[in-house]
C-alpha cells in the first residue's frame, strides 16, 4: 500500500477513471451526434444551464487552477489582477456578442461576417485566423499538458503530450460537439468541487479567519511589503494593462468559446447560459485567489519553487498538506483526485477547441470555398472527421518539437490575436451599417500581422528572456503586444471601409444601383431570430 | 362589473391605436428596436470597461496608496479588485434584467411580425405585435 501512494499509484487510478468516464460518454454521445448539426453544435438541443456549465468549464482551465494558484500563492496581488482580467472578458460577451452571435451564425464565428460579406475571401480570411488562435492555443496547452505530467502523473512529457492528443481526437472524432461538452461539463463539476473542498479544507485551517490567512500568507512570501499590493510580477504596468486589454476583449473573439452559443435553442438561452457561466466561474475565481493565498501560508513559496519554478504545482502540494501531508493516505488521496481534475481539465479544453477547428475546416474551407456551399451534410461531418485527425496530429507534432521552449506566450498571443482579428469584424459586422468586405479583410490582416510581428521582436521571443538572439535587447518592450495590435485592427477596418465604401456610393449614384439591404436583414436576424438557426430534432 | 374608468382607458386605447398608421414597415420596426437595444447596451459597456480599466490603471499607477489597511488585512488594492469582479456580475445582472423587463417582448413581437410578413419588405403587422415593439 505504502509503496502504491509513494508511487502516484492513486493519481494513476483517478487518471485512468476519468479517462474511462469521459470515453463512455463519448461512446454515448456517439449516438447523439447525428449529421453535421449534431456533430458540430450538438444538434442546438443543449439547455441553458449544460451550456452554462460547458462554457464556465472553457474559462476554468489548467491556466486557472493550477497556473493563477502558483501566480497568487508566489505573487499576492498580481496573480489576482491575472484572474479578473479573464472574468472581465464576459463583460463584452455578454452585452455585445453572444445572442447577436448566436442568431447569425450557424457552424462557425466566420458565418456571422458572411451573412453580410459574403465573399470568399472573408471567410477564408476569418476562418483563417479562427484557425491561427486554435493553434496557438492548442500547442500552449498540450506543451503546458507535457510539463504538468512530471509534475502530477509517473509519466513523461511526451507520453501526457501523445496520450492527451490522442484522447482529444477521439472525443471529437467519436463523439463531435456532444461529446465535447459533457466531458466540459463533467470537468467542470469537478474542477469546482475540487477547489470548494480545497477552500473550506484550507479556511478551517485557519478557523475561517480570512484575516489570519492573508496575514500568515503575506508574512512568509517572498516579498512582504508587495505581497498585498501590485508590483511583484507585473513590472511593467503597460504590458499588464496590454494582457489585461487582451484577456478582456479577446475573450470575445475565440472560436471555441463563441461556438458554444449555437449548441442552445434561442438568443435567451445563449444569454442564460452566460449568466450561469458568469456565477460558476466567478465563484471560481475567488476560490482559485484564496487557494493560491492559502497555499503560500500552508505550504510556503520557497517549497512551491523547489517543487516547479513558475508555481504550478502549489494547489496540488496544497491538497497534499491539507490531506495529511505528503506520502499519508489522505495527502496521496486529495493530491491524486487534484492531479486527474487537473489532467481533466486540459483534456476537455483540447476537445472544444478541435471541434471549433474541425467545424472552420470542414465548413468554412471545405463545405463553403471548396465546394461553393454545395457540400451534402453528410460529407461535412467525415471532412470534419478527417480534418479532426489531420489538424490534432499536427498539433501533437508541433507540441513534440516546441516541448522545451517556453511557450506560455502562446496563450497571449491567441487571446491578443482574438481581440485584434476576430473582434473588429464581429462588432463592425454587426454594428456598422457601412462595413465591408475590404474593411474585414484589413481588420483580420493588420490585426494578426500586428500581433504575431510584435510578439516576434518582443521579449517573449527575442532577447534574454526569450527564446532566439538571446544577447540582443527586444526590439519591442512589451511581451504582450494587445494595447497596440488592438487599435491597429479596429482602425485598420475603419480605414478601409471609408475608403472603399466611398467609391461605391459614388459608383452607385453613377449607376442608380439599389441600396444593399443586407445589413437590415441581418439586424432582423440578430434581434429577432428570425431566420435563425433552429435545434433539431432527433 | 368593469368601473366606468376602465372602460374610458380601453376606449383611450382603441382610440390611440386606430390614429396610429396601420401598415407599419418590418424596417422600420426592426431599426426602432436596434435603437432602443444599442441605446442601453452601448452605454454600459462603454461605462463598465472604463470604470474596470479605470481601477486597474489606478491599481498600477497608485501602487503605494493601494496597501492602505480598510479592515484587517483587506487594503484598498484588494477591495479595487473586488470591485472588478462585482462590476462584471453587476453589469451583467443589470442588463438581464433590462432585457426581461424592456427587450424580449419587442424582439418576440418583432419575430412575429416579420413570421406575419413572409419576407416581404413593407408587411401589415398585428397591433398586439405592434403594440409591444412600441411599449418596449
Amino acid at each position: 500500500m505504502r509503496d502504491f501512494t509513494t508511487h502516484g499509484g492513486f493519481r494513476v487510478l483517478a487518471f485512468v477513471v476519468f479517462i474511462g468516464l469521459s470515453l463512455m460518454l463519448t461512446w454515448w454521445a456517439s449516438r447523439r451526434a447525428q449529421g453535421a448539426a449534431g456533430f458540430f453544435v450538438a444538434g442546438r438541443n443543449l439547455s441553458a444551464f449544460q451550456n452554462g456549465l460547458a462554457l464556465s468549464g472553457d474559462f476554468m482551465s489548467a491556466a486557472s487552477f493550477l497556473g493563477v494558484t502558483g501566480l497568487v500563492a508566489l505573487f499576492g496581488f498580481d496573480g489576482m489582477v491575472y484572474q479578473v482580467g479573464f472574468i472581465a472578458g464576459w463583460i463584452m460577451i455578454m452585452l455585445v456578442v453572444a445572442e447577436p452571435v448566436r442568431n447569425c451564425g450557424k457552424y462557425t464565428l466566420s458565418d456571422v461576417v458572411a451573412l453580410r460579406l459574403s465573399g470568399r475571401s472573408v471567410r477564408a480570411a476569418t476562418s483563417g485566423a479562427s484557425l491561427l488562435i486554435a493553434m496557438a492555443y492548442l500547442l500552449a496547452q498540450l506543451v503546458g499538458a507535457g510539463a504538468l505530467a512530471s509534475l502530477l502523473l509517473p509519466i513523461g512529457a511526451n507520453a501526457a503530450i501523445l496520450l492527451i492528443g490522442a484522447l482529444m481526437i477521439a472525443y471529437v472524432l467519436f463523439g463531435g460537439m456532444v461529446a465535447a461538452t459533457y466531458v466540459q461539463i463533467v470537468k467542470a463539476i469537478l474542477v469546482w468541487t475540487a477547489a470548494a473542498t480545497l477552500v473550506v479544507l484550507a479556511l478551517s485551517y485557519f478557523s475561517f479567519d480570512l484575516s489570519a490567512l492573508f496575514a500568515k500568507a503575506r508574512a512568509g512570501s517572498l516579498h512582504p511589503d508587495k505581497y498585498l499590493a501590485p508590483g511583484a510580477y507585473f513590472t511593467n504596468r503597460f504590458d499588464a494593462v496590454s494582457l489585461t486589454l487582451a484577456l478582456a476583449l479577446g475573450t470575445a473573439g475565440l472560436p471555441h468559446v463563441m461556438t458554444r452559443f449555437y449548441t442552445v435553442p434561442s438568443a435567451v438561452a445563449a444569454r442564460k447560459s452566460a449568466k450561469i457561466a458568469l456565477v460558476v466561474m466567478t465563484s471560481f475565481a475567488v476560490m482559485v485567489c484564496l487557494l493560491g493565498f492559502a497555499a503560500a501560508a500552508i505550504v510556503g513559496p520557497k517549497e512551491i519553487l523547489a517543487s516547479n519554478r513558475s508555481g504550478n504545482s502549489a494547489v496540488t502540494l496544497l491538497a497534499a498538506t491539507l490531506g495529511g501531508g505528503a506520502g499519508s493516505l489522505g495527502g496521496e488521496l486529495l493530491m491524486a483526485c487534484v492531479s486527474a481534475i487537473a489532467f481533466a481539465t486540459i483534456l476537455a479544453v483540447v476537445s472544444g477547441i478541435m471541434i471549433s477547428s474541425a467545424s472552420a475546416i470542414a465548413h468554412d474551407i471545405f463545405s463553403n470555398l471548396v465546394f461553393a456551399g454545395r457540400a451534402q451534410d453528410r460529407k461535412q461531418v467525415r471532412v470534419a472527421k478527417i480534418a479532426t485527425v489531420v489538424f490534432g496530429l499536427l498539433a501533437i507534432a508541433l507540441a513534440l518539437v516546441v516541448k522545451s521552449f517556453n511557450v506560455a506566450f502562446l496563450v497571449g498571443l491567441a487571446f491578443a490575436i482574438a481581440a485584434s482579428a476576430n473582434l473588429p469584424v464581429i462588432l463592425y459586422s454587426l454594428y456598422w451599417r457601412r462595413f465591408n468586405s475590404a474593411g474585414a479583410l484589413a481588420c483580420v490582416l493588420v490585426g494578426i500581422v500586428s500581433t504575431v510581428g510584435l510578439v516576434l521582436v518582443g521579449p517573449a521571443v527575442m532577447g534574454p528572456k526569450g527564446l532566439i538572439f538571446l544577447t540582443t535587447t527586444p526590439w519591442f518592450g512589451l511581451a504582450n503586444p494587445g494595447i497596440v495590435s488592438i487599435p491597429c485592427g479596429f482602425l485598420a477596418g475603419w480605414i478601409a471601409t471609408v475608403a472603399t465604401s466611398a467609391n461605391r456610393s459614388a459608383k452607385r449614384q453613377s449607376t442608380d444601383t439599389p441600396m444593399d439591404t443586407g445589413f437590415d436583414e441581418q439586424q432582423l436576424r440578430m434581434l429577432s431570430g428570425y431566420g435563425a438557426e433552429s435545434a433539431s430534432r432527433h | 362589473m368593469e368601473s366606468i374608468e376602465l372602460i374610458d382607458l380601453e376606449f383611450q386605447r382603441l382610440q390611440a391605436l386606430k390614429e396610429q398608421p396601420q401598415a407599419v414597415s418590418l424596417g422600420d420596426l426592426t431599426k426602432q428596436l436596434a435603437r432602443q437595444r444599442n441605446r442601453f447596451v452601448w452605454p454600459l459597456l462603454v461605462g463598465s470597461l472604463a470604470v474596470y480599466f479605470g481601477l486597474l490603471i489606478a491599481v498600477l499607477s497608485l501602487p503605494g496608496w493601494m496597501t492602505t489597511a480598510i479592515y484587517g488585512e483587506m487594503n484598498l488594492g484588494l477591495l479595487a479588485v473586488c470591485l472588478q469582479m462585482a462590476l462584471t456580475i453587476g453589469t451583467f445582472w443589470l442588463y438581464c434584467a433590462w432585457a426581461a423587463r424592456r427587450y424580449d417582448g419587442g424582439a418576440a413581437a418583432l419575430l412575429i411580425a416579420a413570421q406575419s410578413a413572409k419576407g416581404e419588405v413593407k408587411a401589415e403587422v398585428n397591433a398586439d405585435a405592434k403594440t409591444e415593439v412600441h411599449h418596449a
